[in-house]
């Protein structure tokens, strides 16, 4: 079964061509929600495995979002893994929010980005 | 008849006494009536000449009376006959106390007036002699005296004359004042010596003013341009952050696309491969260059330790080795620094990274690196660093030495000035950034130590790097 993968994230010709490299290994189902506002009401109802979130977005950052999910009992437990523009842990405004959650920073290649999801992805859904 | 015999007698005698003062007379016939007559004429012939003459004579001792000076008139052998007003006056002694006595008990010494006194009757005159005479009173009072010897009776007489003191006095007095000018001249000349010495001191003190101006202007300098670096710094951090956003994303958009072409495409022609390849490898570039950006602009804080110099050198070595091939380059280590420095390690580690990089890059074809770190303390490098190194280290402080050396082509005066400055780079078509050494300035500085960079073109280049020590406890 495939596992399901949310991508938050602003930029749309990023947030695409990552899904269809997702998609392109045959293990991953994808969804995107280009809106921040959008996330958390996405991932209640796709339920994914993991989500990869930006940070930097023009709604609601993506720290806040992260701060929701955990905070909420239908989305707490989906591993969230953070794909930014931002390079250091000094750039990340809620630093304590970024604190647990691993880390990304584009500009990624797919087979990087896979061994990070991999590392992360829910288990016993599997 | 005795009468006249007497009278005749006495006639005789004074015709004797006439004819010897009137020759003249002698030859006359007279008869006695005639003579008596005219002894009665010559009678008062002579009393008016002796009126005239006690006329003369009283003139004079008033002309002589009227003198301001000393007048002393004695015998041959010095004992005193008259003395005018004037010297009774000023001596102090009446004439009648002094009469007959010898000048010599108005002399300060009877040696002195003994010696005087043949020099009188030896030269019969004298004129301008200095000498003192002492008063009644005991006071010595100097006096200019002139001598001159005549002749009276078949006696000589002795006159001196005593000039009186008012000129001396005068003159004295002028010298007193003169003296005082002098004296004044040489105070006015000795305050002005003073002064003169101020003055160089004040000089002097006001060189090191300037010297001490010329010193702080420098560092003034070097703080504004620091403080335009620091301005650079903040501007380039946000610009760099802006910029990563903006540009982070296309190129990962681009990283995407290649990764989904090599993937997807079942069979790709070599060539297209290549030029994905190269694509995948200019992102790399790109993202490189903005990561150096943003660790330039972002090295705000350290995580320092203690830590081992020598091994961090090892390691940097060892990175740079990995990115660059230096089969023609010889290294040589030198490691002898026994303390541990304060460091944060992956920092220092980027600096000579950074520095070895650098040096690599120098050596054209064939060369030497010298790897160097060694113990010393803060004076012993103040040559090295000179004023800078005052900044940021006590004198007898224990520092630490890394020094990396190259036999490269050196850097020419001009750009070795410039070499800590952001995006100042010799090797924009080898694609420097320009931003290595600017990186590891800001970073040696918040380390609070000194990095400094010697080199000479075609020789080679040497980069100094001091950092503090742990103290014991921390080691």
């Amino acid at each position: 079964m495939k596992k399901k993968i949310l991508i938050v994230d602003d930029e749309k010709d990023f947030a695409q061509l990552v899904k269809m490299n997702l998609e392109l290994t045959g293990k991953y189902e994808v969804k995107i929600e280009n809106k921040g506002a959008n996330a958390l009401n996405a991932a209640k109802e796709y339920k994914p495995d993991l989500i990869l979130l930006d940070i930097v977005m023009p709604d609601v950052p993506g720290g806040k979002i992260a701060q929701n999910l955990k905070e909420n009992p239908l989305t707490r437990d989906i591993p969230i893994v953070f794909l930014t523009a931002l390079v250091t842990k000094d750039e990340v405004p809620q630093e304590k929010i970024i604190a647990g959650h691993p880390f990304v920073s584009k500009p990624v290649n797919i087979d990087e980005l896979i061994k990070v999801i991999e590392e992360n992805i829910k288990k016993e859904s599997t | 008849m005795f009468f006249y015999k007497n009278l005749e007698k006495r006639l005789k005698k004074l015709k004797e006494i006439v004819q010897e003062s009137f020759p003249h007379l002698e030859k006359e016939k007279i008869s006695f009536a005639e003579s008596v007559d005219y002894a009665s004429s010559l009678i008062a012939q002579l009393k008016s000449e002796l009126e005239k003459t006690q006329k003369i004579n009283s003139y004079l001792q008033r002309i002589l009376q009227s003198l301001k000076d000393i007048l002393i008139i004695s015998n041959e052998e010095g004992k005193i006959k008259s003395i005018n007003r004037a010297g009774e006056k000023i001596l102090g002694y009446k004439e009648e106390e002094i009469k007959d006595k010898s000048l010599s008990f108005l002399w300060e010494s009877e040696s002195l007036f003994k010696e005087l006194w043949k020099k009188i009757t030896k030269e019969e005159s004298l004129s301008e002699y200095q000498i003192n005479l002492k008063t009644k009173e005991g006071k010595t009072i100097p006096f200019s005296l002139s001598v001159s010897v005549i002749k009276y009776n078949n006696k000589k007489e002795i006159i001196l004359l005593f000039k009186n003191m008012r000129y001396l006095l005068s003159f004295t007095e002028k010298e007193t004042g003169i003296r005082h000018i002098l004296e004044e001249e040489r105070e006015r000349k000795e305050i002005l010596k003073k002064a003169h010495q101020e003055m160089e001191s004040a000089q002097l003190a006001l060189l090191n003013v300037i010297e001490d101006l010329i010193r702080k202007r420098e560092e003034l300098e070097k703080t504004q341009s620091m403080l335009i670096q620091a301005e650079k710094l903040s501007a380039i951090g946000q610009i760099a952050s802006g910029v990563a956003h903006e540009v982070k994303n296309p190129l990962g958009v681009i990283i995407q696309g290649v990764d989904y072409l090599e993937k997807s495409l079942s069979q790709i022609p070599q060539e297209a491969k290549k030029v994905l390849e190269m694509m995948r490898e200019n992102v790399k570039r790109a993202d490189n260059i903005i990561q150096l950006l943003l660790n330039y602009s972002k090295v705000k804080r350290l995580d320092i330790k203690p830590d081992d110099i020598n091994s961090i050198l090892e390691e940097a070595l060892t990175l740079v080795n990995q990115r660059l091939k230096f089969e023609n380059i010889q290294i040589i280590k030198e490691l002898h620094s026994q303390n541990k420095v304060l460091v944060d390690r992956p920092k220092i580690e980027q600096v000579f990274v950074n520095i070895l990089l650098n040096a690599v890059q120098a050596i054209p074809y064939k060369g030497k690196i010298f790897i160097r770190s060694y113990d010393t303390t803060a004076k012993e490098v103040e040559n090295i660093f000179g004023e800078e190194h005052r900044k940021n280290f006590e004198p007898q402080e224990d520092i630490t030495i890394a020094e990396v050396e190259d036999t490269g082509i050196g850097i020419t005066e001009e750009n070795l000035k410039k070499v800590f400055e952001p995006f100042f780079t010799t090797k924009l078509a080898t694609g420097g950034a320009g931003l290595g050494l600017a990186v590891s300035y800001r970073i040696i500085n918040l380390h609070k130590g000194l990095i400094k960079i010697k080199s000479q073109v075609g020789k080679g280049t040497k980069v100094i790097v001091g950092l503090k020590v742990a103290k014991k406890e921390q080691q």
